[in-house]
């Protein structure tokens, strides 16, 4: 059983044997972009989006409401790796959006590179996100921030690419590993701290710790002003 | 004009006057291969047109949003910012198409042509950095400990086959490929020859030995066929073990080009190790000392912190010889010192300065000896 979202455009929910999870329709029928599963609905293919593999759809999972990417969108996202998480979003922003994806490590990209051809609306980018200027000659202005990247220094990183890239009044989110900024502390007094230095930039729109599908994360929806 | 802002774009580098209205151009004669130059820190024609074009303006102050284009530039003697965030640099990113028509240049589905830039530039950047034999170094030394645990497992299993049917020489011949020898030149145990054994490589003394317990051995009756694949799989064994040693005169071979400073105070291998933990010589040149103190012994670190146990002394650097063979009240001490010696030589390699390994390992020597003489004082 396979249902449309009530409001988000391009989203679906599969209706398994023991709950319902997030599904996308898949941009290039017969293209797997990962070892993703795949349902055929009336001739349709749509790709299940895994809350245990990517963020957004355990935040799906989770019942966030504000959820930003729409048909058309250009997004720039930060630590893409090899593209599980940015093929659905591929999906719903579809032909005429387009995705910047920055990653450091070669090894990953090399693996996005295919998903990129195939797709057609993925810009594969190897660059280290803390030197945003690095990729200026070739991002152009977004809808919408998405960083993904364990590093102690990420919510740094998130907003200078936010500074330089957001369009006013755009969205960003940003998924945060609490031990990959402080192991030792506890993981709301560490989401604490980020949210106070996102603030000084954007205003928080929605939050939602990832539990169980991604211990000790949360992801974070803020608004530039 | 005094001044003017250069914005690079895959398409065309713009030239925008002080008020960020479009004054020249450069378009990239071939796409994306032009761009990509530039973005190699290659020379490039339409650069050199640039170069002139500034000079012969008379133009002094340059912004630019790109640091390829900006290096290109100084290299060139001309005085140039990095102003990725600039008026004009953004104005020019909120609106690429209308900005590329402004200069005459139509792009028939803009979106497209970004993204083969993009793909063109990224397969490039990843060719170099697969190049780069840091991280060949790393993928080396990540297979090289598989295979050291695959050897010791293959080997125990073979120690329990051939057991059934010779389970002395199990304890008579401890080093695996000494074992492994040994399979080979007894046989089936019945037909065991001094003169084989020796031929193998076995000393006398030891070979004496395995001859007399073979007669006396507890072991099963086997047929030689039994014993068949056994005899096979210890000599694969055997060939395998060569191959790695080959792996790792490659992984010393490599390490003491791209780090002879580290490599000169500790053995290669064990430095191979230390980069590859770090993930790669540039994170290593970054680490602080205590932090390349404790690199490998991560599970003891952050059980520290959690307030379980104590803090680990040493990780990887504990196979340091140096280290290793210490006193246990000094190997704290001890692997403290090699880690900042390591941190200094890993930072001189890495930004490619001159070979100081004699005069760090002269200090090592020196701090070695102080410790040890307060220690038996």
């Amino acid at each position: 059983m396979l249902k449309p979202d009530s409001q988000i455009k391009g989203l679906y929910w599969y209706r398994g044997r023991r709950e319902k999870v997030p599904a996308t329709k898949n941009l290039v029928p017969g293209f797997k972009s990962y070892d993703e599963r795949i349902i055929k609905v009336k001739g349709v293919e749509y790709r299940i989006w895994n809350p245990f593999r990517s963020k957004p759809a355990a935040a799906l999972m989770k019942g966030f409401r504000n959820f930003p990417i729409k048909e058309g969108m250009t997004i720039l996202y930060l630590g893409i790796a090899s593209g599980t998480t940015a093929s659905h979003f591929s999906d719903i922003i579809g032909k005429r959006g387009l995705i910047y994806g920055v990653d450091v490590s070669a090894v990953e990209l090399k693996d996005l590179l295919k998903v990129a051809t195939v797709r057609g609306n993925i810009a594969p980018i190897l660059a280290d996100a803390s030197k945003p200027e690095l990729y200026s000659s070739i991002v152009q202005e977004v809808d919408f921030v998405y960083c993904d990247i364990a590093q102690p220094n990420q919510t740094e990183i998130f907003l200078k690419n936010v500074e330089l890239y957001l369009k006013e009044r755009g969205f960003a989110a940003i998924a945060i590993k609490a031990s990959s900024i402080d192991a030792t502390a506890k993981p709301s007094i560490v989401f604490k701290g980020e949210k106070r230095k996102i603030s000084r930039l954007m205003s928080i729109v929605e939050e939602t710790n990832l539990d169980p599908y991604a211990k000790k994360h949360r992801l974070i929806l803020s608004r530039l002003q | 004009m005094k001044s003017c802002y250069l914005i690079n774009t895959p398409f065309a580098i713009l030239v925008l006057d002080d008020d960020g209205k479009p004054f020249s151009k450069f378009i990239y004669e071939h796409f994306p291969d032009s761009y990509i130059k530039i973005e190699s820190g290659k020379d490039s024609k339409e650069a050199k047109l640039l170069i002139d074009f500034l000079k012969e303006q008379g133009i002094k102050k340059v912004s630019t949003n790109d640091p390829f284009l900006q290096a290109l530039l100084l290299e060139n003697g001309i005085k140039c910012v990095l102003e990725p965030g600039s008026k004009p640099a953004r104005t020019v990113r909120r609106n690429l198409a209308g900005y590329l028509r402004k200069v005459g240049l139509k792009v028939e589905r803009l979106d497209e042509r970004i993204i083969e830039a993009s793909i063109a530039l990224t397969r490039r950047n990843i060719s170099e950095s697969f190049s780069d034999k840091s991280n060949y170094v790393i993928q080396l030394v990540n297979y090289l400990e598989i295979i050291e645990k695959s050897l010791n497992n293959l080997a125990m299993g073979l120690r329990a086959c051939y057991s059934l049917h010779f389970p002395e020489l199990d304890d008579l011949l401890e080093e695996h490929q000494l074992y492994m020898k040994g399979v080979l030149s007894v046989g089936i145990r019945s037909d065991v020859k001094l003169k084989r054994l020796v031929e193998y490589g076995i000393d006398r003394k030891k070979a004496e030995r395995i001859l007399k317990v073979a007669r006396s051995s507890v072991g099963g009756d086997f047929e030689p066929h039994h014993l068949e694949p056994l005899i096979h799989l210890a000599e694969a064994w055997l060939k395998l073990n060569e191959a790695t040693l080959s792996l790792e005169r490659t992984i010393i071979k490599i390490m003491k080009e791209i780090a002879p400073n580290l490599c000169s105070i500790i053995n290669p291998l064990v430095a191979a190790k230390l980069l590859s933990e770090a993930g790669g010589l540039s994170k290593l040149a970054s680490m602080p000392s205590s932090t390349i103190q404790v690199l490998g012994a991560q599970k003891a670190l952050f059980a520290h912190l959690r307030g379980k146990g104590p803090p680990p002394k040493h990780g990887v650097i504990f196979q340091v010889r140096e280290i290793r063979t210490s006193p246990k009240r000094l190997r704290g001490k001890v692997a403290r010192m090699f880690a900042s010696k390591i941190a200094i030589a890993a930072r001189v390699d890495y930004f490619g300065g001159e070979y100081i390994g004699d005069k760090l390992k002269m200090e090592i020597e020196k701090r070695l000896a102080d410790l040890q003489g307060v220690s038996n004082a």
